[in-house]
């Protein structure tokens, strides 16, 4: 049986009895089977002796056995790391930091408490994944939606302190930002609500944010200064329709305006998230790009933008497209569907739409086919049915790991990030993941994530070794440009965190200075985000 | 909610006879506990990956030893949401099936959840020249019984059967055997396809235990 670091034998045992009498005999898991369920299943380190690994698991079933759970971790010093349902695949999963720390897994707190389809909000414990809040609201018939990440088996409490992010209006898939107010359990086992939750009977915990005073509820969010038991969120009144439409750009400057013009359709929230994408391809795609294309790209110095736009013309295709997203009453959408026409018309010369259908909810089994679920708010599994092999993945199955710089929501935010991601990739003498016609993510509301995924191997430790030095090194050439990650596994939190370093690093001395003050001990999620507690700071950080 | 699923027992329930399925060895099999003789055991779905023919294969043998199948295409979501998480969340039961690993890779991680664990998984590679190399970890006379009955053209029929004799035991085994395929099975897929049996991890019938 493994122990946590720092904590003796004796101790260990004692802590195991008293945290088997707080959630219950079977509820405390501590064999090699069991306790193997808490690998991060997409490692960088799988196999290796740094790999990340827990020394148990304690499943608490409400608030209060996660209090008396965490006095005893606190009692005895031994750290911990909660996890809601533990599937943050890509970003590190279900394993913490510190190796040998105790995982809190939530998973039995699973109860929705409240869903309201007037005032449009709900609240949840971080056991309830998507497709449990999703299944409340279908079988009672509630008229609001939720918004979730691709695959629907993550939590909204453990999404959103992720910072995760989703596929509808901005305000919504902005997981943390529709959050509103939420209960945690401080390291030494004290209960706080924060917003209007910490008033006793609130009637509008779910609704304002604020409360009275200074607002705390960010600290929690990739943070480790406790262990959130509730949360409340805004949720989105169910649209009437929905409708697509794809907008396409003759030229290669034309990025710019096409950018602009959907922030600002999208800022004026007309249309849900955009979808952007090359018409060229080519790169970046499965099957390898045409031999033109090709030729083109290895012409000394590149080719310039004119070529480019030869290339299109020639091929009687755009050189930019983006799928906007329409909700509303079928008169909201035509409406603005005609603005966005009436902005594109005037503003980018032969520009073309070309519109999908109007569908009205609900869907039948058909549309519900065609349709990208979890852009109406559905939340399913279809991610997974993709793994195709590649050149750059020969090992789909093992996983990946994901790079998400943040880049301004910009033309030439993209024109450069291609650039100089490109030249990074030629220069650390390894096949670029960034093509000429890479386009971001759209899931900020505000701004771009250049996301790349790097494929992880189970049996190839020298692959993810070098996938290690190439990540670093990109987080440095990220910064040099201003870039930073919003959101890593831990074995880069933190590379990113040292990123993060104006004033010689005041944001993490703040973060350590109130680290320090409301858990002494360090005992919950040391290190994460790259907050150390003191005890483990000059050696791990 | 609308369903993307095709069960393709129902076309052939009518010549289903539950079958008593004989491995390898079977007065020894026959003495252990397994999954077709344990009522708490018996597999509540068969899942066919319909994107492979082996795996359609899997699903006809299936519904003719008079087991519910379920037919996916690579995405779990309808059998997840509208099938397997209702019982699982009151009575976790053994499920088995052929497919790609996607599928697998959600179904065990939502069976831990639940208190199951996979508790035989077969890899089977497709190399050129019509064979197949099937690696196989499970319970030992499971395994054992694989020795026999995987090295044939017909190994998905074969394949089925073992999967639904699974027994579950605390002895477990690995082994690689390696076999052929039928002509029009070959190059079924450039991928790999996974065997698997996701079953209570306690002998007793399982509780909607988490971990």
């Amino acid at each position: 049986m493994a122990v946590p670091p720092g904590v003796g034998t004796r101790d260990w045992e004692t802590a195991l009895r008293q945290f088997r009498r707080a959630a219950g005999e079977s509820w405390v898991f501590t064999s090699d089977d069991d306790i193997a369920l808490y690998r991060d299943a997409y490692s960088p380190l799988w196999g290796e002796p740094e790999e990340r690994l827990v020394s148990a698991a304690i499943a608490p079933d409400t608030t209060e056995q996660v209090s008396a759970v965490v006095r005893t971790a606190n009692q005895f010093r031994i750290p911990v790391f909660p996890i809601s349902t533990g599937k943050n695949l890509g970003y590190g999963g279900s394993a913490p930091n510190l190796s040998g720390s105790v995982v809190i897994d939530l998973k039995r707190m699973n109860r929705v408490v409240e869903v309201d389809d007037k005032r449009h909000f709900a609240i949840v414990e971080p056991g309830v994944a998507y497709f449990d809040l999703y299944r409340h609201i279908q079988e009672r018939g509630l008229n609001v939606w939720i918004d979730c990440p691709d695959p629907g088996w993550g939590s909204p409490v453990g999404n959103s302190l992720d910072h995760g992010v989703g596929y509808t209006f901005g305000a919504y898939r902005d997981h943390f930002h529709s959050h509103c107010g939420l209960e945690a359990v401080l390291p030494n086992g004290d209960i706080v609500r924060t917003g209007m939750g910490a008033l006793p009977g609130a009637k509008t915990w779910a609704e304002y944010r604020y409360g009275f005073g200074p607002t705390v509820d960010g600290l929690f969010a990739q943070g480790n200064l406790g262990i959130v038991t509730k949360m409340g969120f805004h949720l989105l009144p169910a649209p009437q329709a929905y409708q697509t439409s794809v907008v396409t750009v003759p030229r290669r400057r034309d990025i710019v305006p096409l950018v602009d013009l959907v922030n600002e359709l999208e800022h004026q929230a007309l249309v849900g998230m955009p979808e952007y994408f090359s018409p060229l391809g080519g790169f970046g795609r499965p099957g390898p790009p045409p031999q033109e294309l090709v030729a083109l790209m290895q012409r000394p110095g590149g080719p310039t933008d004119e070529e480019f736009d030869q290339y299109a013309r020639e091929r009687n295709a755009g050189s930019w497209s983006c799928r906007l997203q329409f909700y509303g009453s079928p008169k909201v959408i035509a409406a603005h569907l005609e603005h966005a026409k009436d902005r594109f018309a005037a503003v980018v010369a032969g520009s073309a739409f070309q519109d999908g259908e109007l569908l009205r909810f609900p869907l039948n089994a058909e549309q519900l086919d065609r349709v990208h679920k979890v852009a109406v708010g559905i939340p399913n599994m279809s991610i997974f049915s993709i793994g195709a092999r590649t050149e750059l993945n020969p090992s789909p199955s093992d996983g990946h790991l994901w790079f998400s710089p943040i880049i301004p929501k910009s033309g030439e935010a993209v024109l450069e990030a291609q650039r100089v991601f490109m030249d990074a990739f030629a220069k650390l003498g390894m096949p670029s993941m960034v093509s000429p016609f890479t386009m971001p993510a759209t899931w900020m509301h505000r701004a771009f994530i250049f996301i790349m995924a790097f494929p992880i191997s189970r049996s190839n430790v020298a692959q993810n070794q070098r996938t290690r030095t190439v990540f670093r090194e990109l987080v440095k050439v990220a910064a040099e440009h201003g870039w930073g990650e919003y959101r890593t596994a831990p074995v880069f939190q933190d590379d990113v965190m040292a990123a993060y370093s104006f004033n010689n690093h005041s944001l993490l001395r703040l973060h350590e200075a109130i680290k320090d003050a409301v858990d002494p001990n360090g005992i919950v999620a040391a290190g994460r985000s790259g907050i150390w507690p003191r005890h483990l700071r000059r050696t791990r950080a | 909610m609308p369903s993307r699923r095709e069960f393709i027992q129902a076309g052939l329930a009518a010549s289903v006879v539950p079958v008593a399925f004989p491995v390898a060895e079977p007065a020894r099999v026959a003495s252990v506990p397994n999954i077709a003789a344990l009522s708490s055991h018996r597999l509540t779905h068969v899942v066919c990956d319909a994107r492979f023919r082996c795996s359609q294969a899997v699903a006809i043998e299936a519904a003719r030893l008079g087991l519910p199948v379920v037919s996916i295409d690579g995405d779990i979501s309808d059998f997840w949401f509208n099938d397997l998480a209702p019982v699982w969340s009151t009575s976790p039961r053994a499920i088995a099936g052929l497919t790609a690993h996607g599928p697998l890779f959600c179904l065990e991680r939502f069976g831990w959840d639940h208190g199951l664990r996979v508790v035989f998984r077969g890899v089977h590679r497709f190399e050129d020249g019509g064979h197949v190399e099937h690696s196989l970890a499970g319970p030992f006379r499971t395994i054992a019984a694989a020795h026999g009955t995987l090295v044939s053209d017909d190994w998905p029929t074969q394949l089925t059967r073992l999967l639904n004799s699974c027994a579950v035991t605390h002895d477990t085994a690995s082994t690689t055997v390696r076999g052929v395929i039928e002509s029009e099975l070959e190059r079924d897929s450039d991928d790999t396809l996974f065997s698997w049996v996701i079953a209570p991890k306690h002998a007793e019938p399982a509780t909607a235990r988490r971990a």
